[in-house]
């Protein structure tokens, strides 16, 4: 080769992508040229110094509204086309379908994309803004549901103030599914035979109980005709040991002395969930806390930490790719079987002197601190993960944490 | 859709994951992402975004030197991508297709601010050619890999530096950067050759330098 290779060529060298001849051609020319050499060394440092450039997706309130506006135009779209115009907006009803129920189910956290049941298009018309009108008869609609039999007694409010209530008659704990894009949203427990919302500082002026459709088991909320709440402050008041099950995509869910089941999926908002049963939590940036959840806990999280307060007493499953675990209360009893897995996360145990745990941490780069005094065994395998063992007290509970680089970090005992 | 689907489909988006992806399987998986949101299917289109949009945010952030701005302008990019994804006939295409909106957002936003209007023809210093090869030993890591790269980068001019970083930080072929930048190929290689020789002048004070 007399001439030197294009830039393309050592490009394509550098990435293997060269087929095998040309590249056995181009690289003895390489080897005794000294602007080759050089031109091959800058290339190589200028793809290394691109590939170290974070490459993160965008803050999910980028997402967030773009699927509000979509869902927006899709809904402004002319609502009784005719003729032709018609049987084309009959093939894209599914696509709108689809669009309100993603912004209502406030987007999709760890691939968890939901097609929401609560598309305003399913929803029965709603009542003029400010004056909401009692659903005539709710038992039929809620079919074979827990709730058959109970009515709704109380309409909204619009004009106290900015303040929306709206209170249904139950017999017993209920299932309430909510959607909700900004609003903050408070849980907790009321009277044992009334659900309450109230709801302030939002732009949605009504708010009404759905039961449950036939079929369905669970309550909605119908905010001022749509599916999900935008934003406000949502406050709720549910029988003890109802199930909830929210979807949020930036505000805040706290959920406290229901004790039943808690979902939540949100983008970015904190979670916090006291005094329950089951928990499973999704959340890509916000943290999690938990106080006091009996049942097993199954969350996930890409870089929001989850925070254990209370007492483990159940199987506990945490994934998460840089978020940290930390254990505030004790593992001490067979039940409880703790599993991690994570690309960089942590898990911390505070007072180690506490947990009664057999410890088993699989990692490429990891490691376990703060096991000063215990009995700490290593194996290694040559190309696979490092496996450390180690026990605290009798090691009835089990922890297992599975991980490219994150540690295992004991407090003091 | 059904769950488990989803799911699959976005985890293989996730940034972790497509660090390992080549470009045939990135095409193979945009294939049917992109069908499916041309049929309107809200998390085909949420998956594409997922995968597509840290590279766009990043275009763009480099481009405006303005975080919230470039918010902004990804959104912006995403819903005109939205509006015609009909009309893109070649999944193969779609990175390039959405470099070019991301591109006519930011032009467009240049010529609304008059603070930003300066950057659309930026003066360029040019260098005749750098004669030292980096130390093969210097390392930079992470936030300082882009904290000197984002400093040498602001050493190049518009358009030039779009051009640059089509090619160096999102692999785009110089075919596919004509036609984002509206250029010839030949004029293409040669902004390019010229941008890489200011960025590596720059570089070279961070990179050490050996003849």
């Amino acid at each position: 080769m007399n001439t030197h290779p294009t830039v393309s060529d050592l490009e394509a060298l550098i990435a293997g992508t060269l087929d095998e001849d040309r590249g056995i051609l181009i690289s003895a020319h390489t080897d005794d040229c000294a602007v080759c050499t050089r031109e091959l060394a800058w290339l190589r440092a200028e793809r290394d110094l691109f590939a170290q450039r974070a490459r993160g997706v965008p803050p999910s309130e980028v997402w967030a509204r773009i699927e509000a506006q979509i869902a927006d135009r899709l809904r402004h779209e002319d609502p009784a086309p005719r003729g032709l115009s018609r049987v084309l907006a009959g093939a894209f009803r599914g696509q709108r379908m689809q669009w309100f129920a993603a912004a209502g189910a406030a987007a999709a956290v760890l691939g968890m994309i939901a097609i929401s049941p609560l598309s305003p298009l399913r929803s029965t018309p709603s009542a003029s803004p400010s004056t909401m009108q009692p659903l005539s008869d709710p038992s039929a609609a809620a079919g074979g549901a827990a709730e058959r039999g109970s009515v709704v007694v109380s309409v909204s409010d619009a004009d106290n103030e900015g303040v929306v209530l709206s209170s249904t008659k139950v017999t017993g704990p209920i299932a309430l599914d909510l959607s909700t894009l900004a609003a903050e949203v408070e849980i907790a427990a009321g009277p044992k035979d009334e659900a309450k919302v109230t709801l302030e500082d939002s732009h949605v002026t009504s708010v009404r109980w759905l039961p449950p459709a036939a079929g369905q088991t669970a309550w909605r909320l119908d905010f001022g005709g749509g599916a999900s709440l935008p934003d406000g402050h949502l406050r709720l008041l549910l029988p003890e040991g109802s199930r909830v099950d929210v979807r949020s995509a930036s505000g805040d869910v706290q959920v406290a002395g229901v004790k039943g089941d808690v979902a939540i999926t949100s983008e970015s908002g904190e979670i916090s969930v006291k005094d329950a049963q089951a928990a499973k939590l999704t959340s890509v940036s916000g943290d999690i806390e938990l106080h006091e959840v009996r049942g097993a806990i199954d969350a996930k999280t890409t870089s929001g930490a989850l925070n254990i307060q209370g007492e483990i007493r159940q199987a506990l499953r945490y994934t998460s790719v840089s978020g940290d675990l930390t254990l505030s209360g004790p593992c001490r009893l067979a039940t409880c079987k703790i599993t991690a897995e994570t690309v960089s996360g942590n898990v911390l145990l505070a007072r180690r002197g506490e947990h009664a745990l057999a410890i088993r941490l699989r990692s490429h780069s990891g490691e376990i601190s703060g096991a000063e005094g215990l009995p700490v065994e290593m194996k290694r395998v040559p190309g696979q993960a490092t496996e450390w063992t180690t026990r605290l007290g009798a090691g009835t509970g089990t922890l297992e944490l599975s991980t490219q680089s994150g540690d295992i970090q004991l407090d003091t005992p | 859709m059904d769950g488990k689907r989803a799911l699959s489909l976005v985890q293989t988006a996730h940034p972790l994951a497509a660090v390992a992806d080549d470009d045939s399987q990135v095409r193979s998986i945009d294939d049917p992402l992109l069908g499916r949101a041309q049929r309107g299917d809200s998390a085909a289109f949420r998956a594409l975004f997922l995968r597509h949009s840290p590279g766009v945010r990043r275009y763009l952030g480099d481009l405006l030197r303005d975080d919230a701005a470039a918010d902004d302008a990804t959104q912006e990019t995403f819903l005109r991508a939205f509006d015609s994804l009909r009309s893109l006939r070649d999944a193969a295409r779609l990175s390039s297709w959405l470099f070019g909106i991301a591109r006519n957002v930011f032009l467009e936003h240049c010529r609304a601010r008059k603070d930003f209007s300066r950057r659309l023809n930026e003066p360029n210093r040019d260098v005749e050619a750098v004669d030292e090869a980096p130390t093969p030993d210097a390392v930079l890591l992470g936030a300082e890999a882009d904290r000197v790269l984002s400093e040498a980068l602001a050493h190049v001019g518009e358009p030039r530096k779009s051009a640059l970083l089509l090619r160096l930080d999102h692999g785009l072929a110089y075919e596919d950067i004509a036609e984002v930048m509206g250029w010839s190929v030949s004029k293409v290689k040669n902004e390019i050759h010229r941008g890489r020789l200011q960025l590596r002048s720059q570089l070279l004070r961070y990179l050490g330098g050996s003849s």
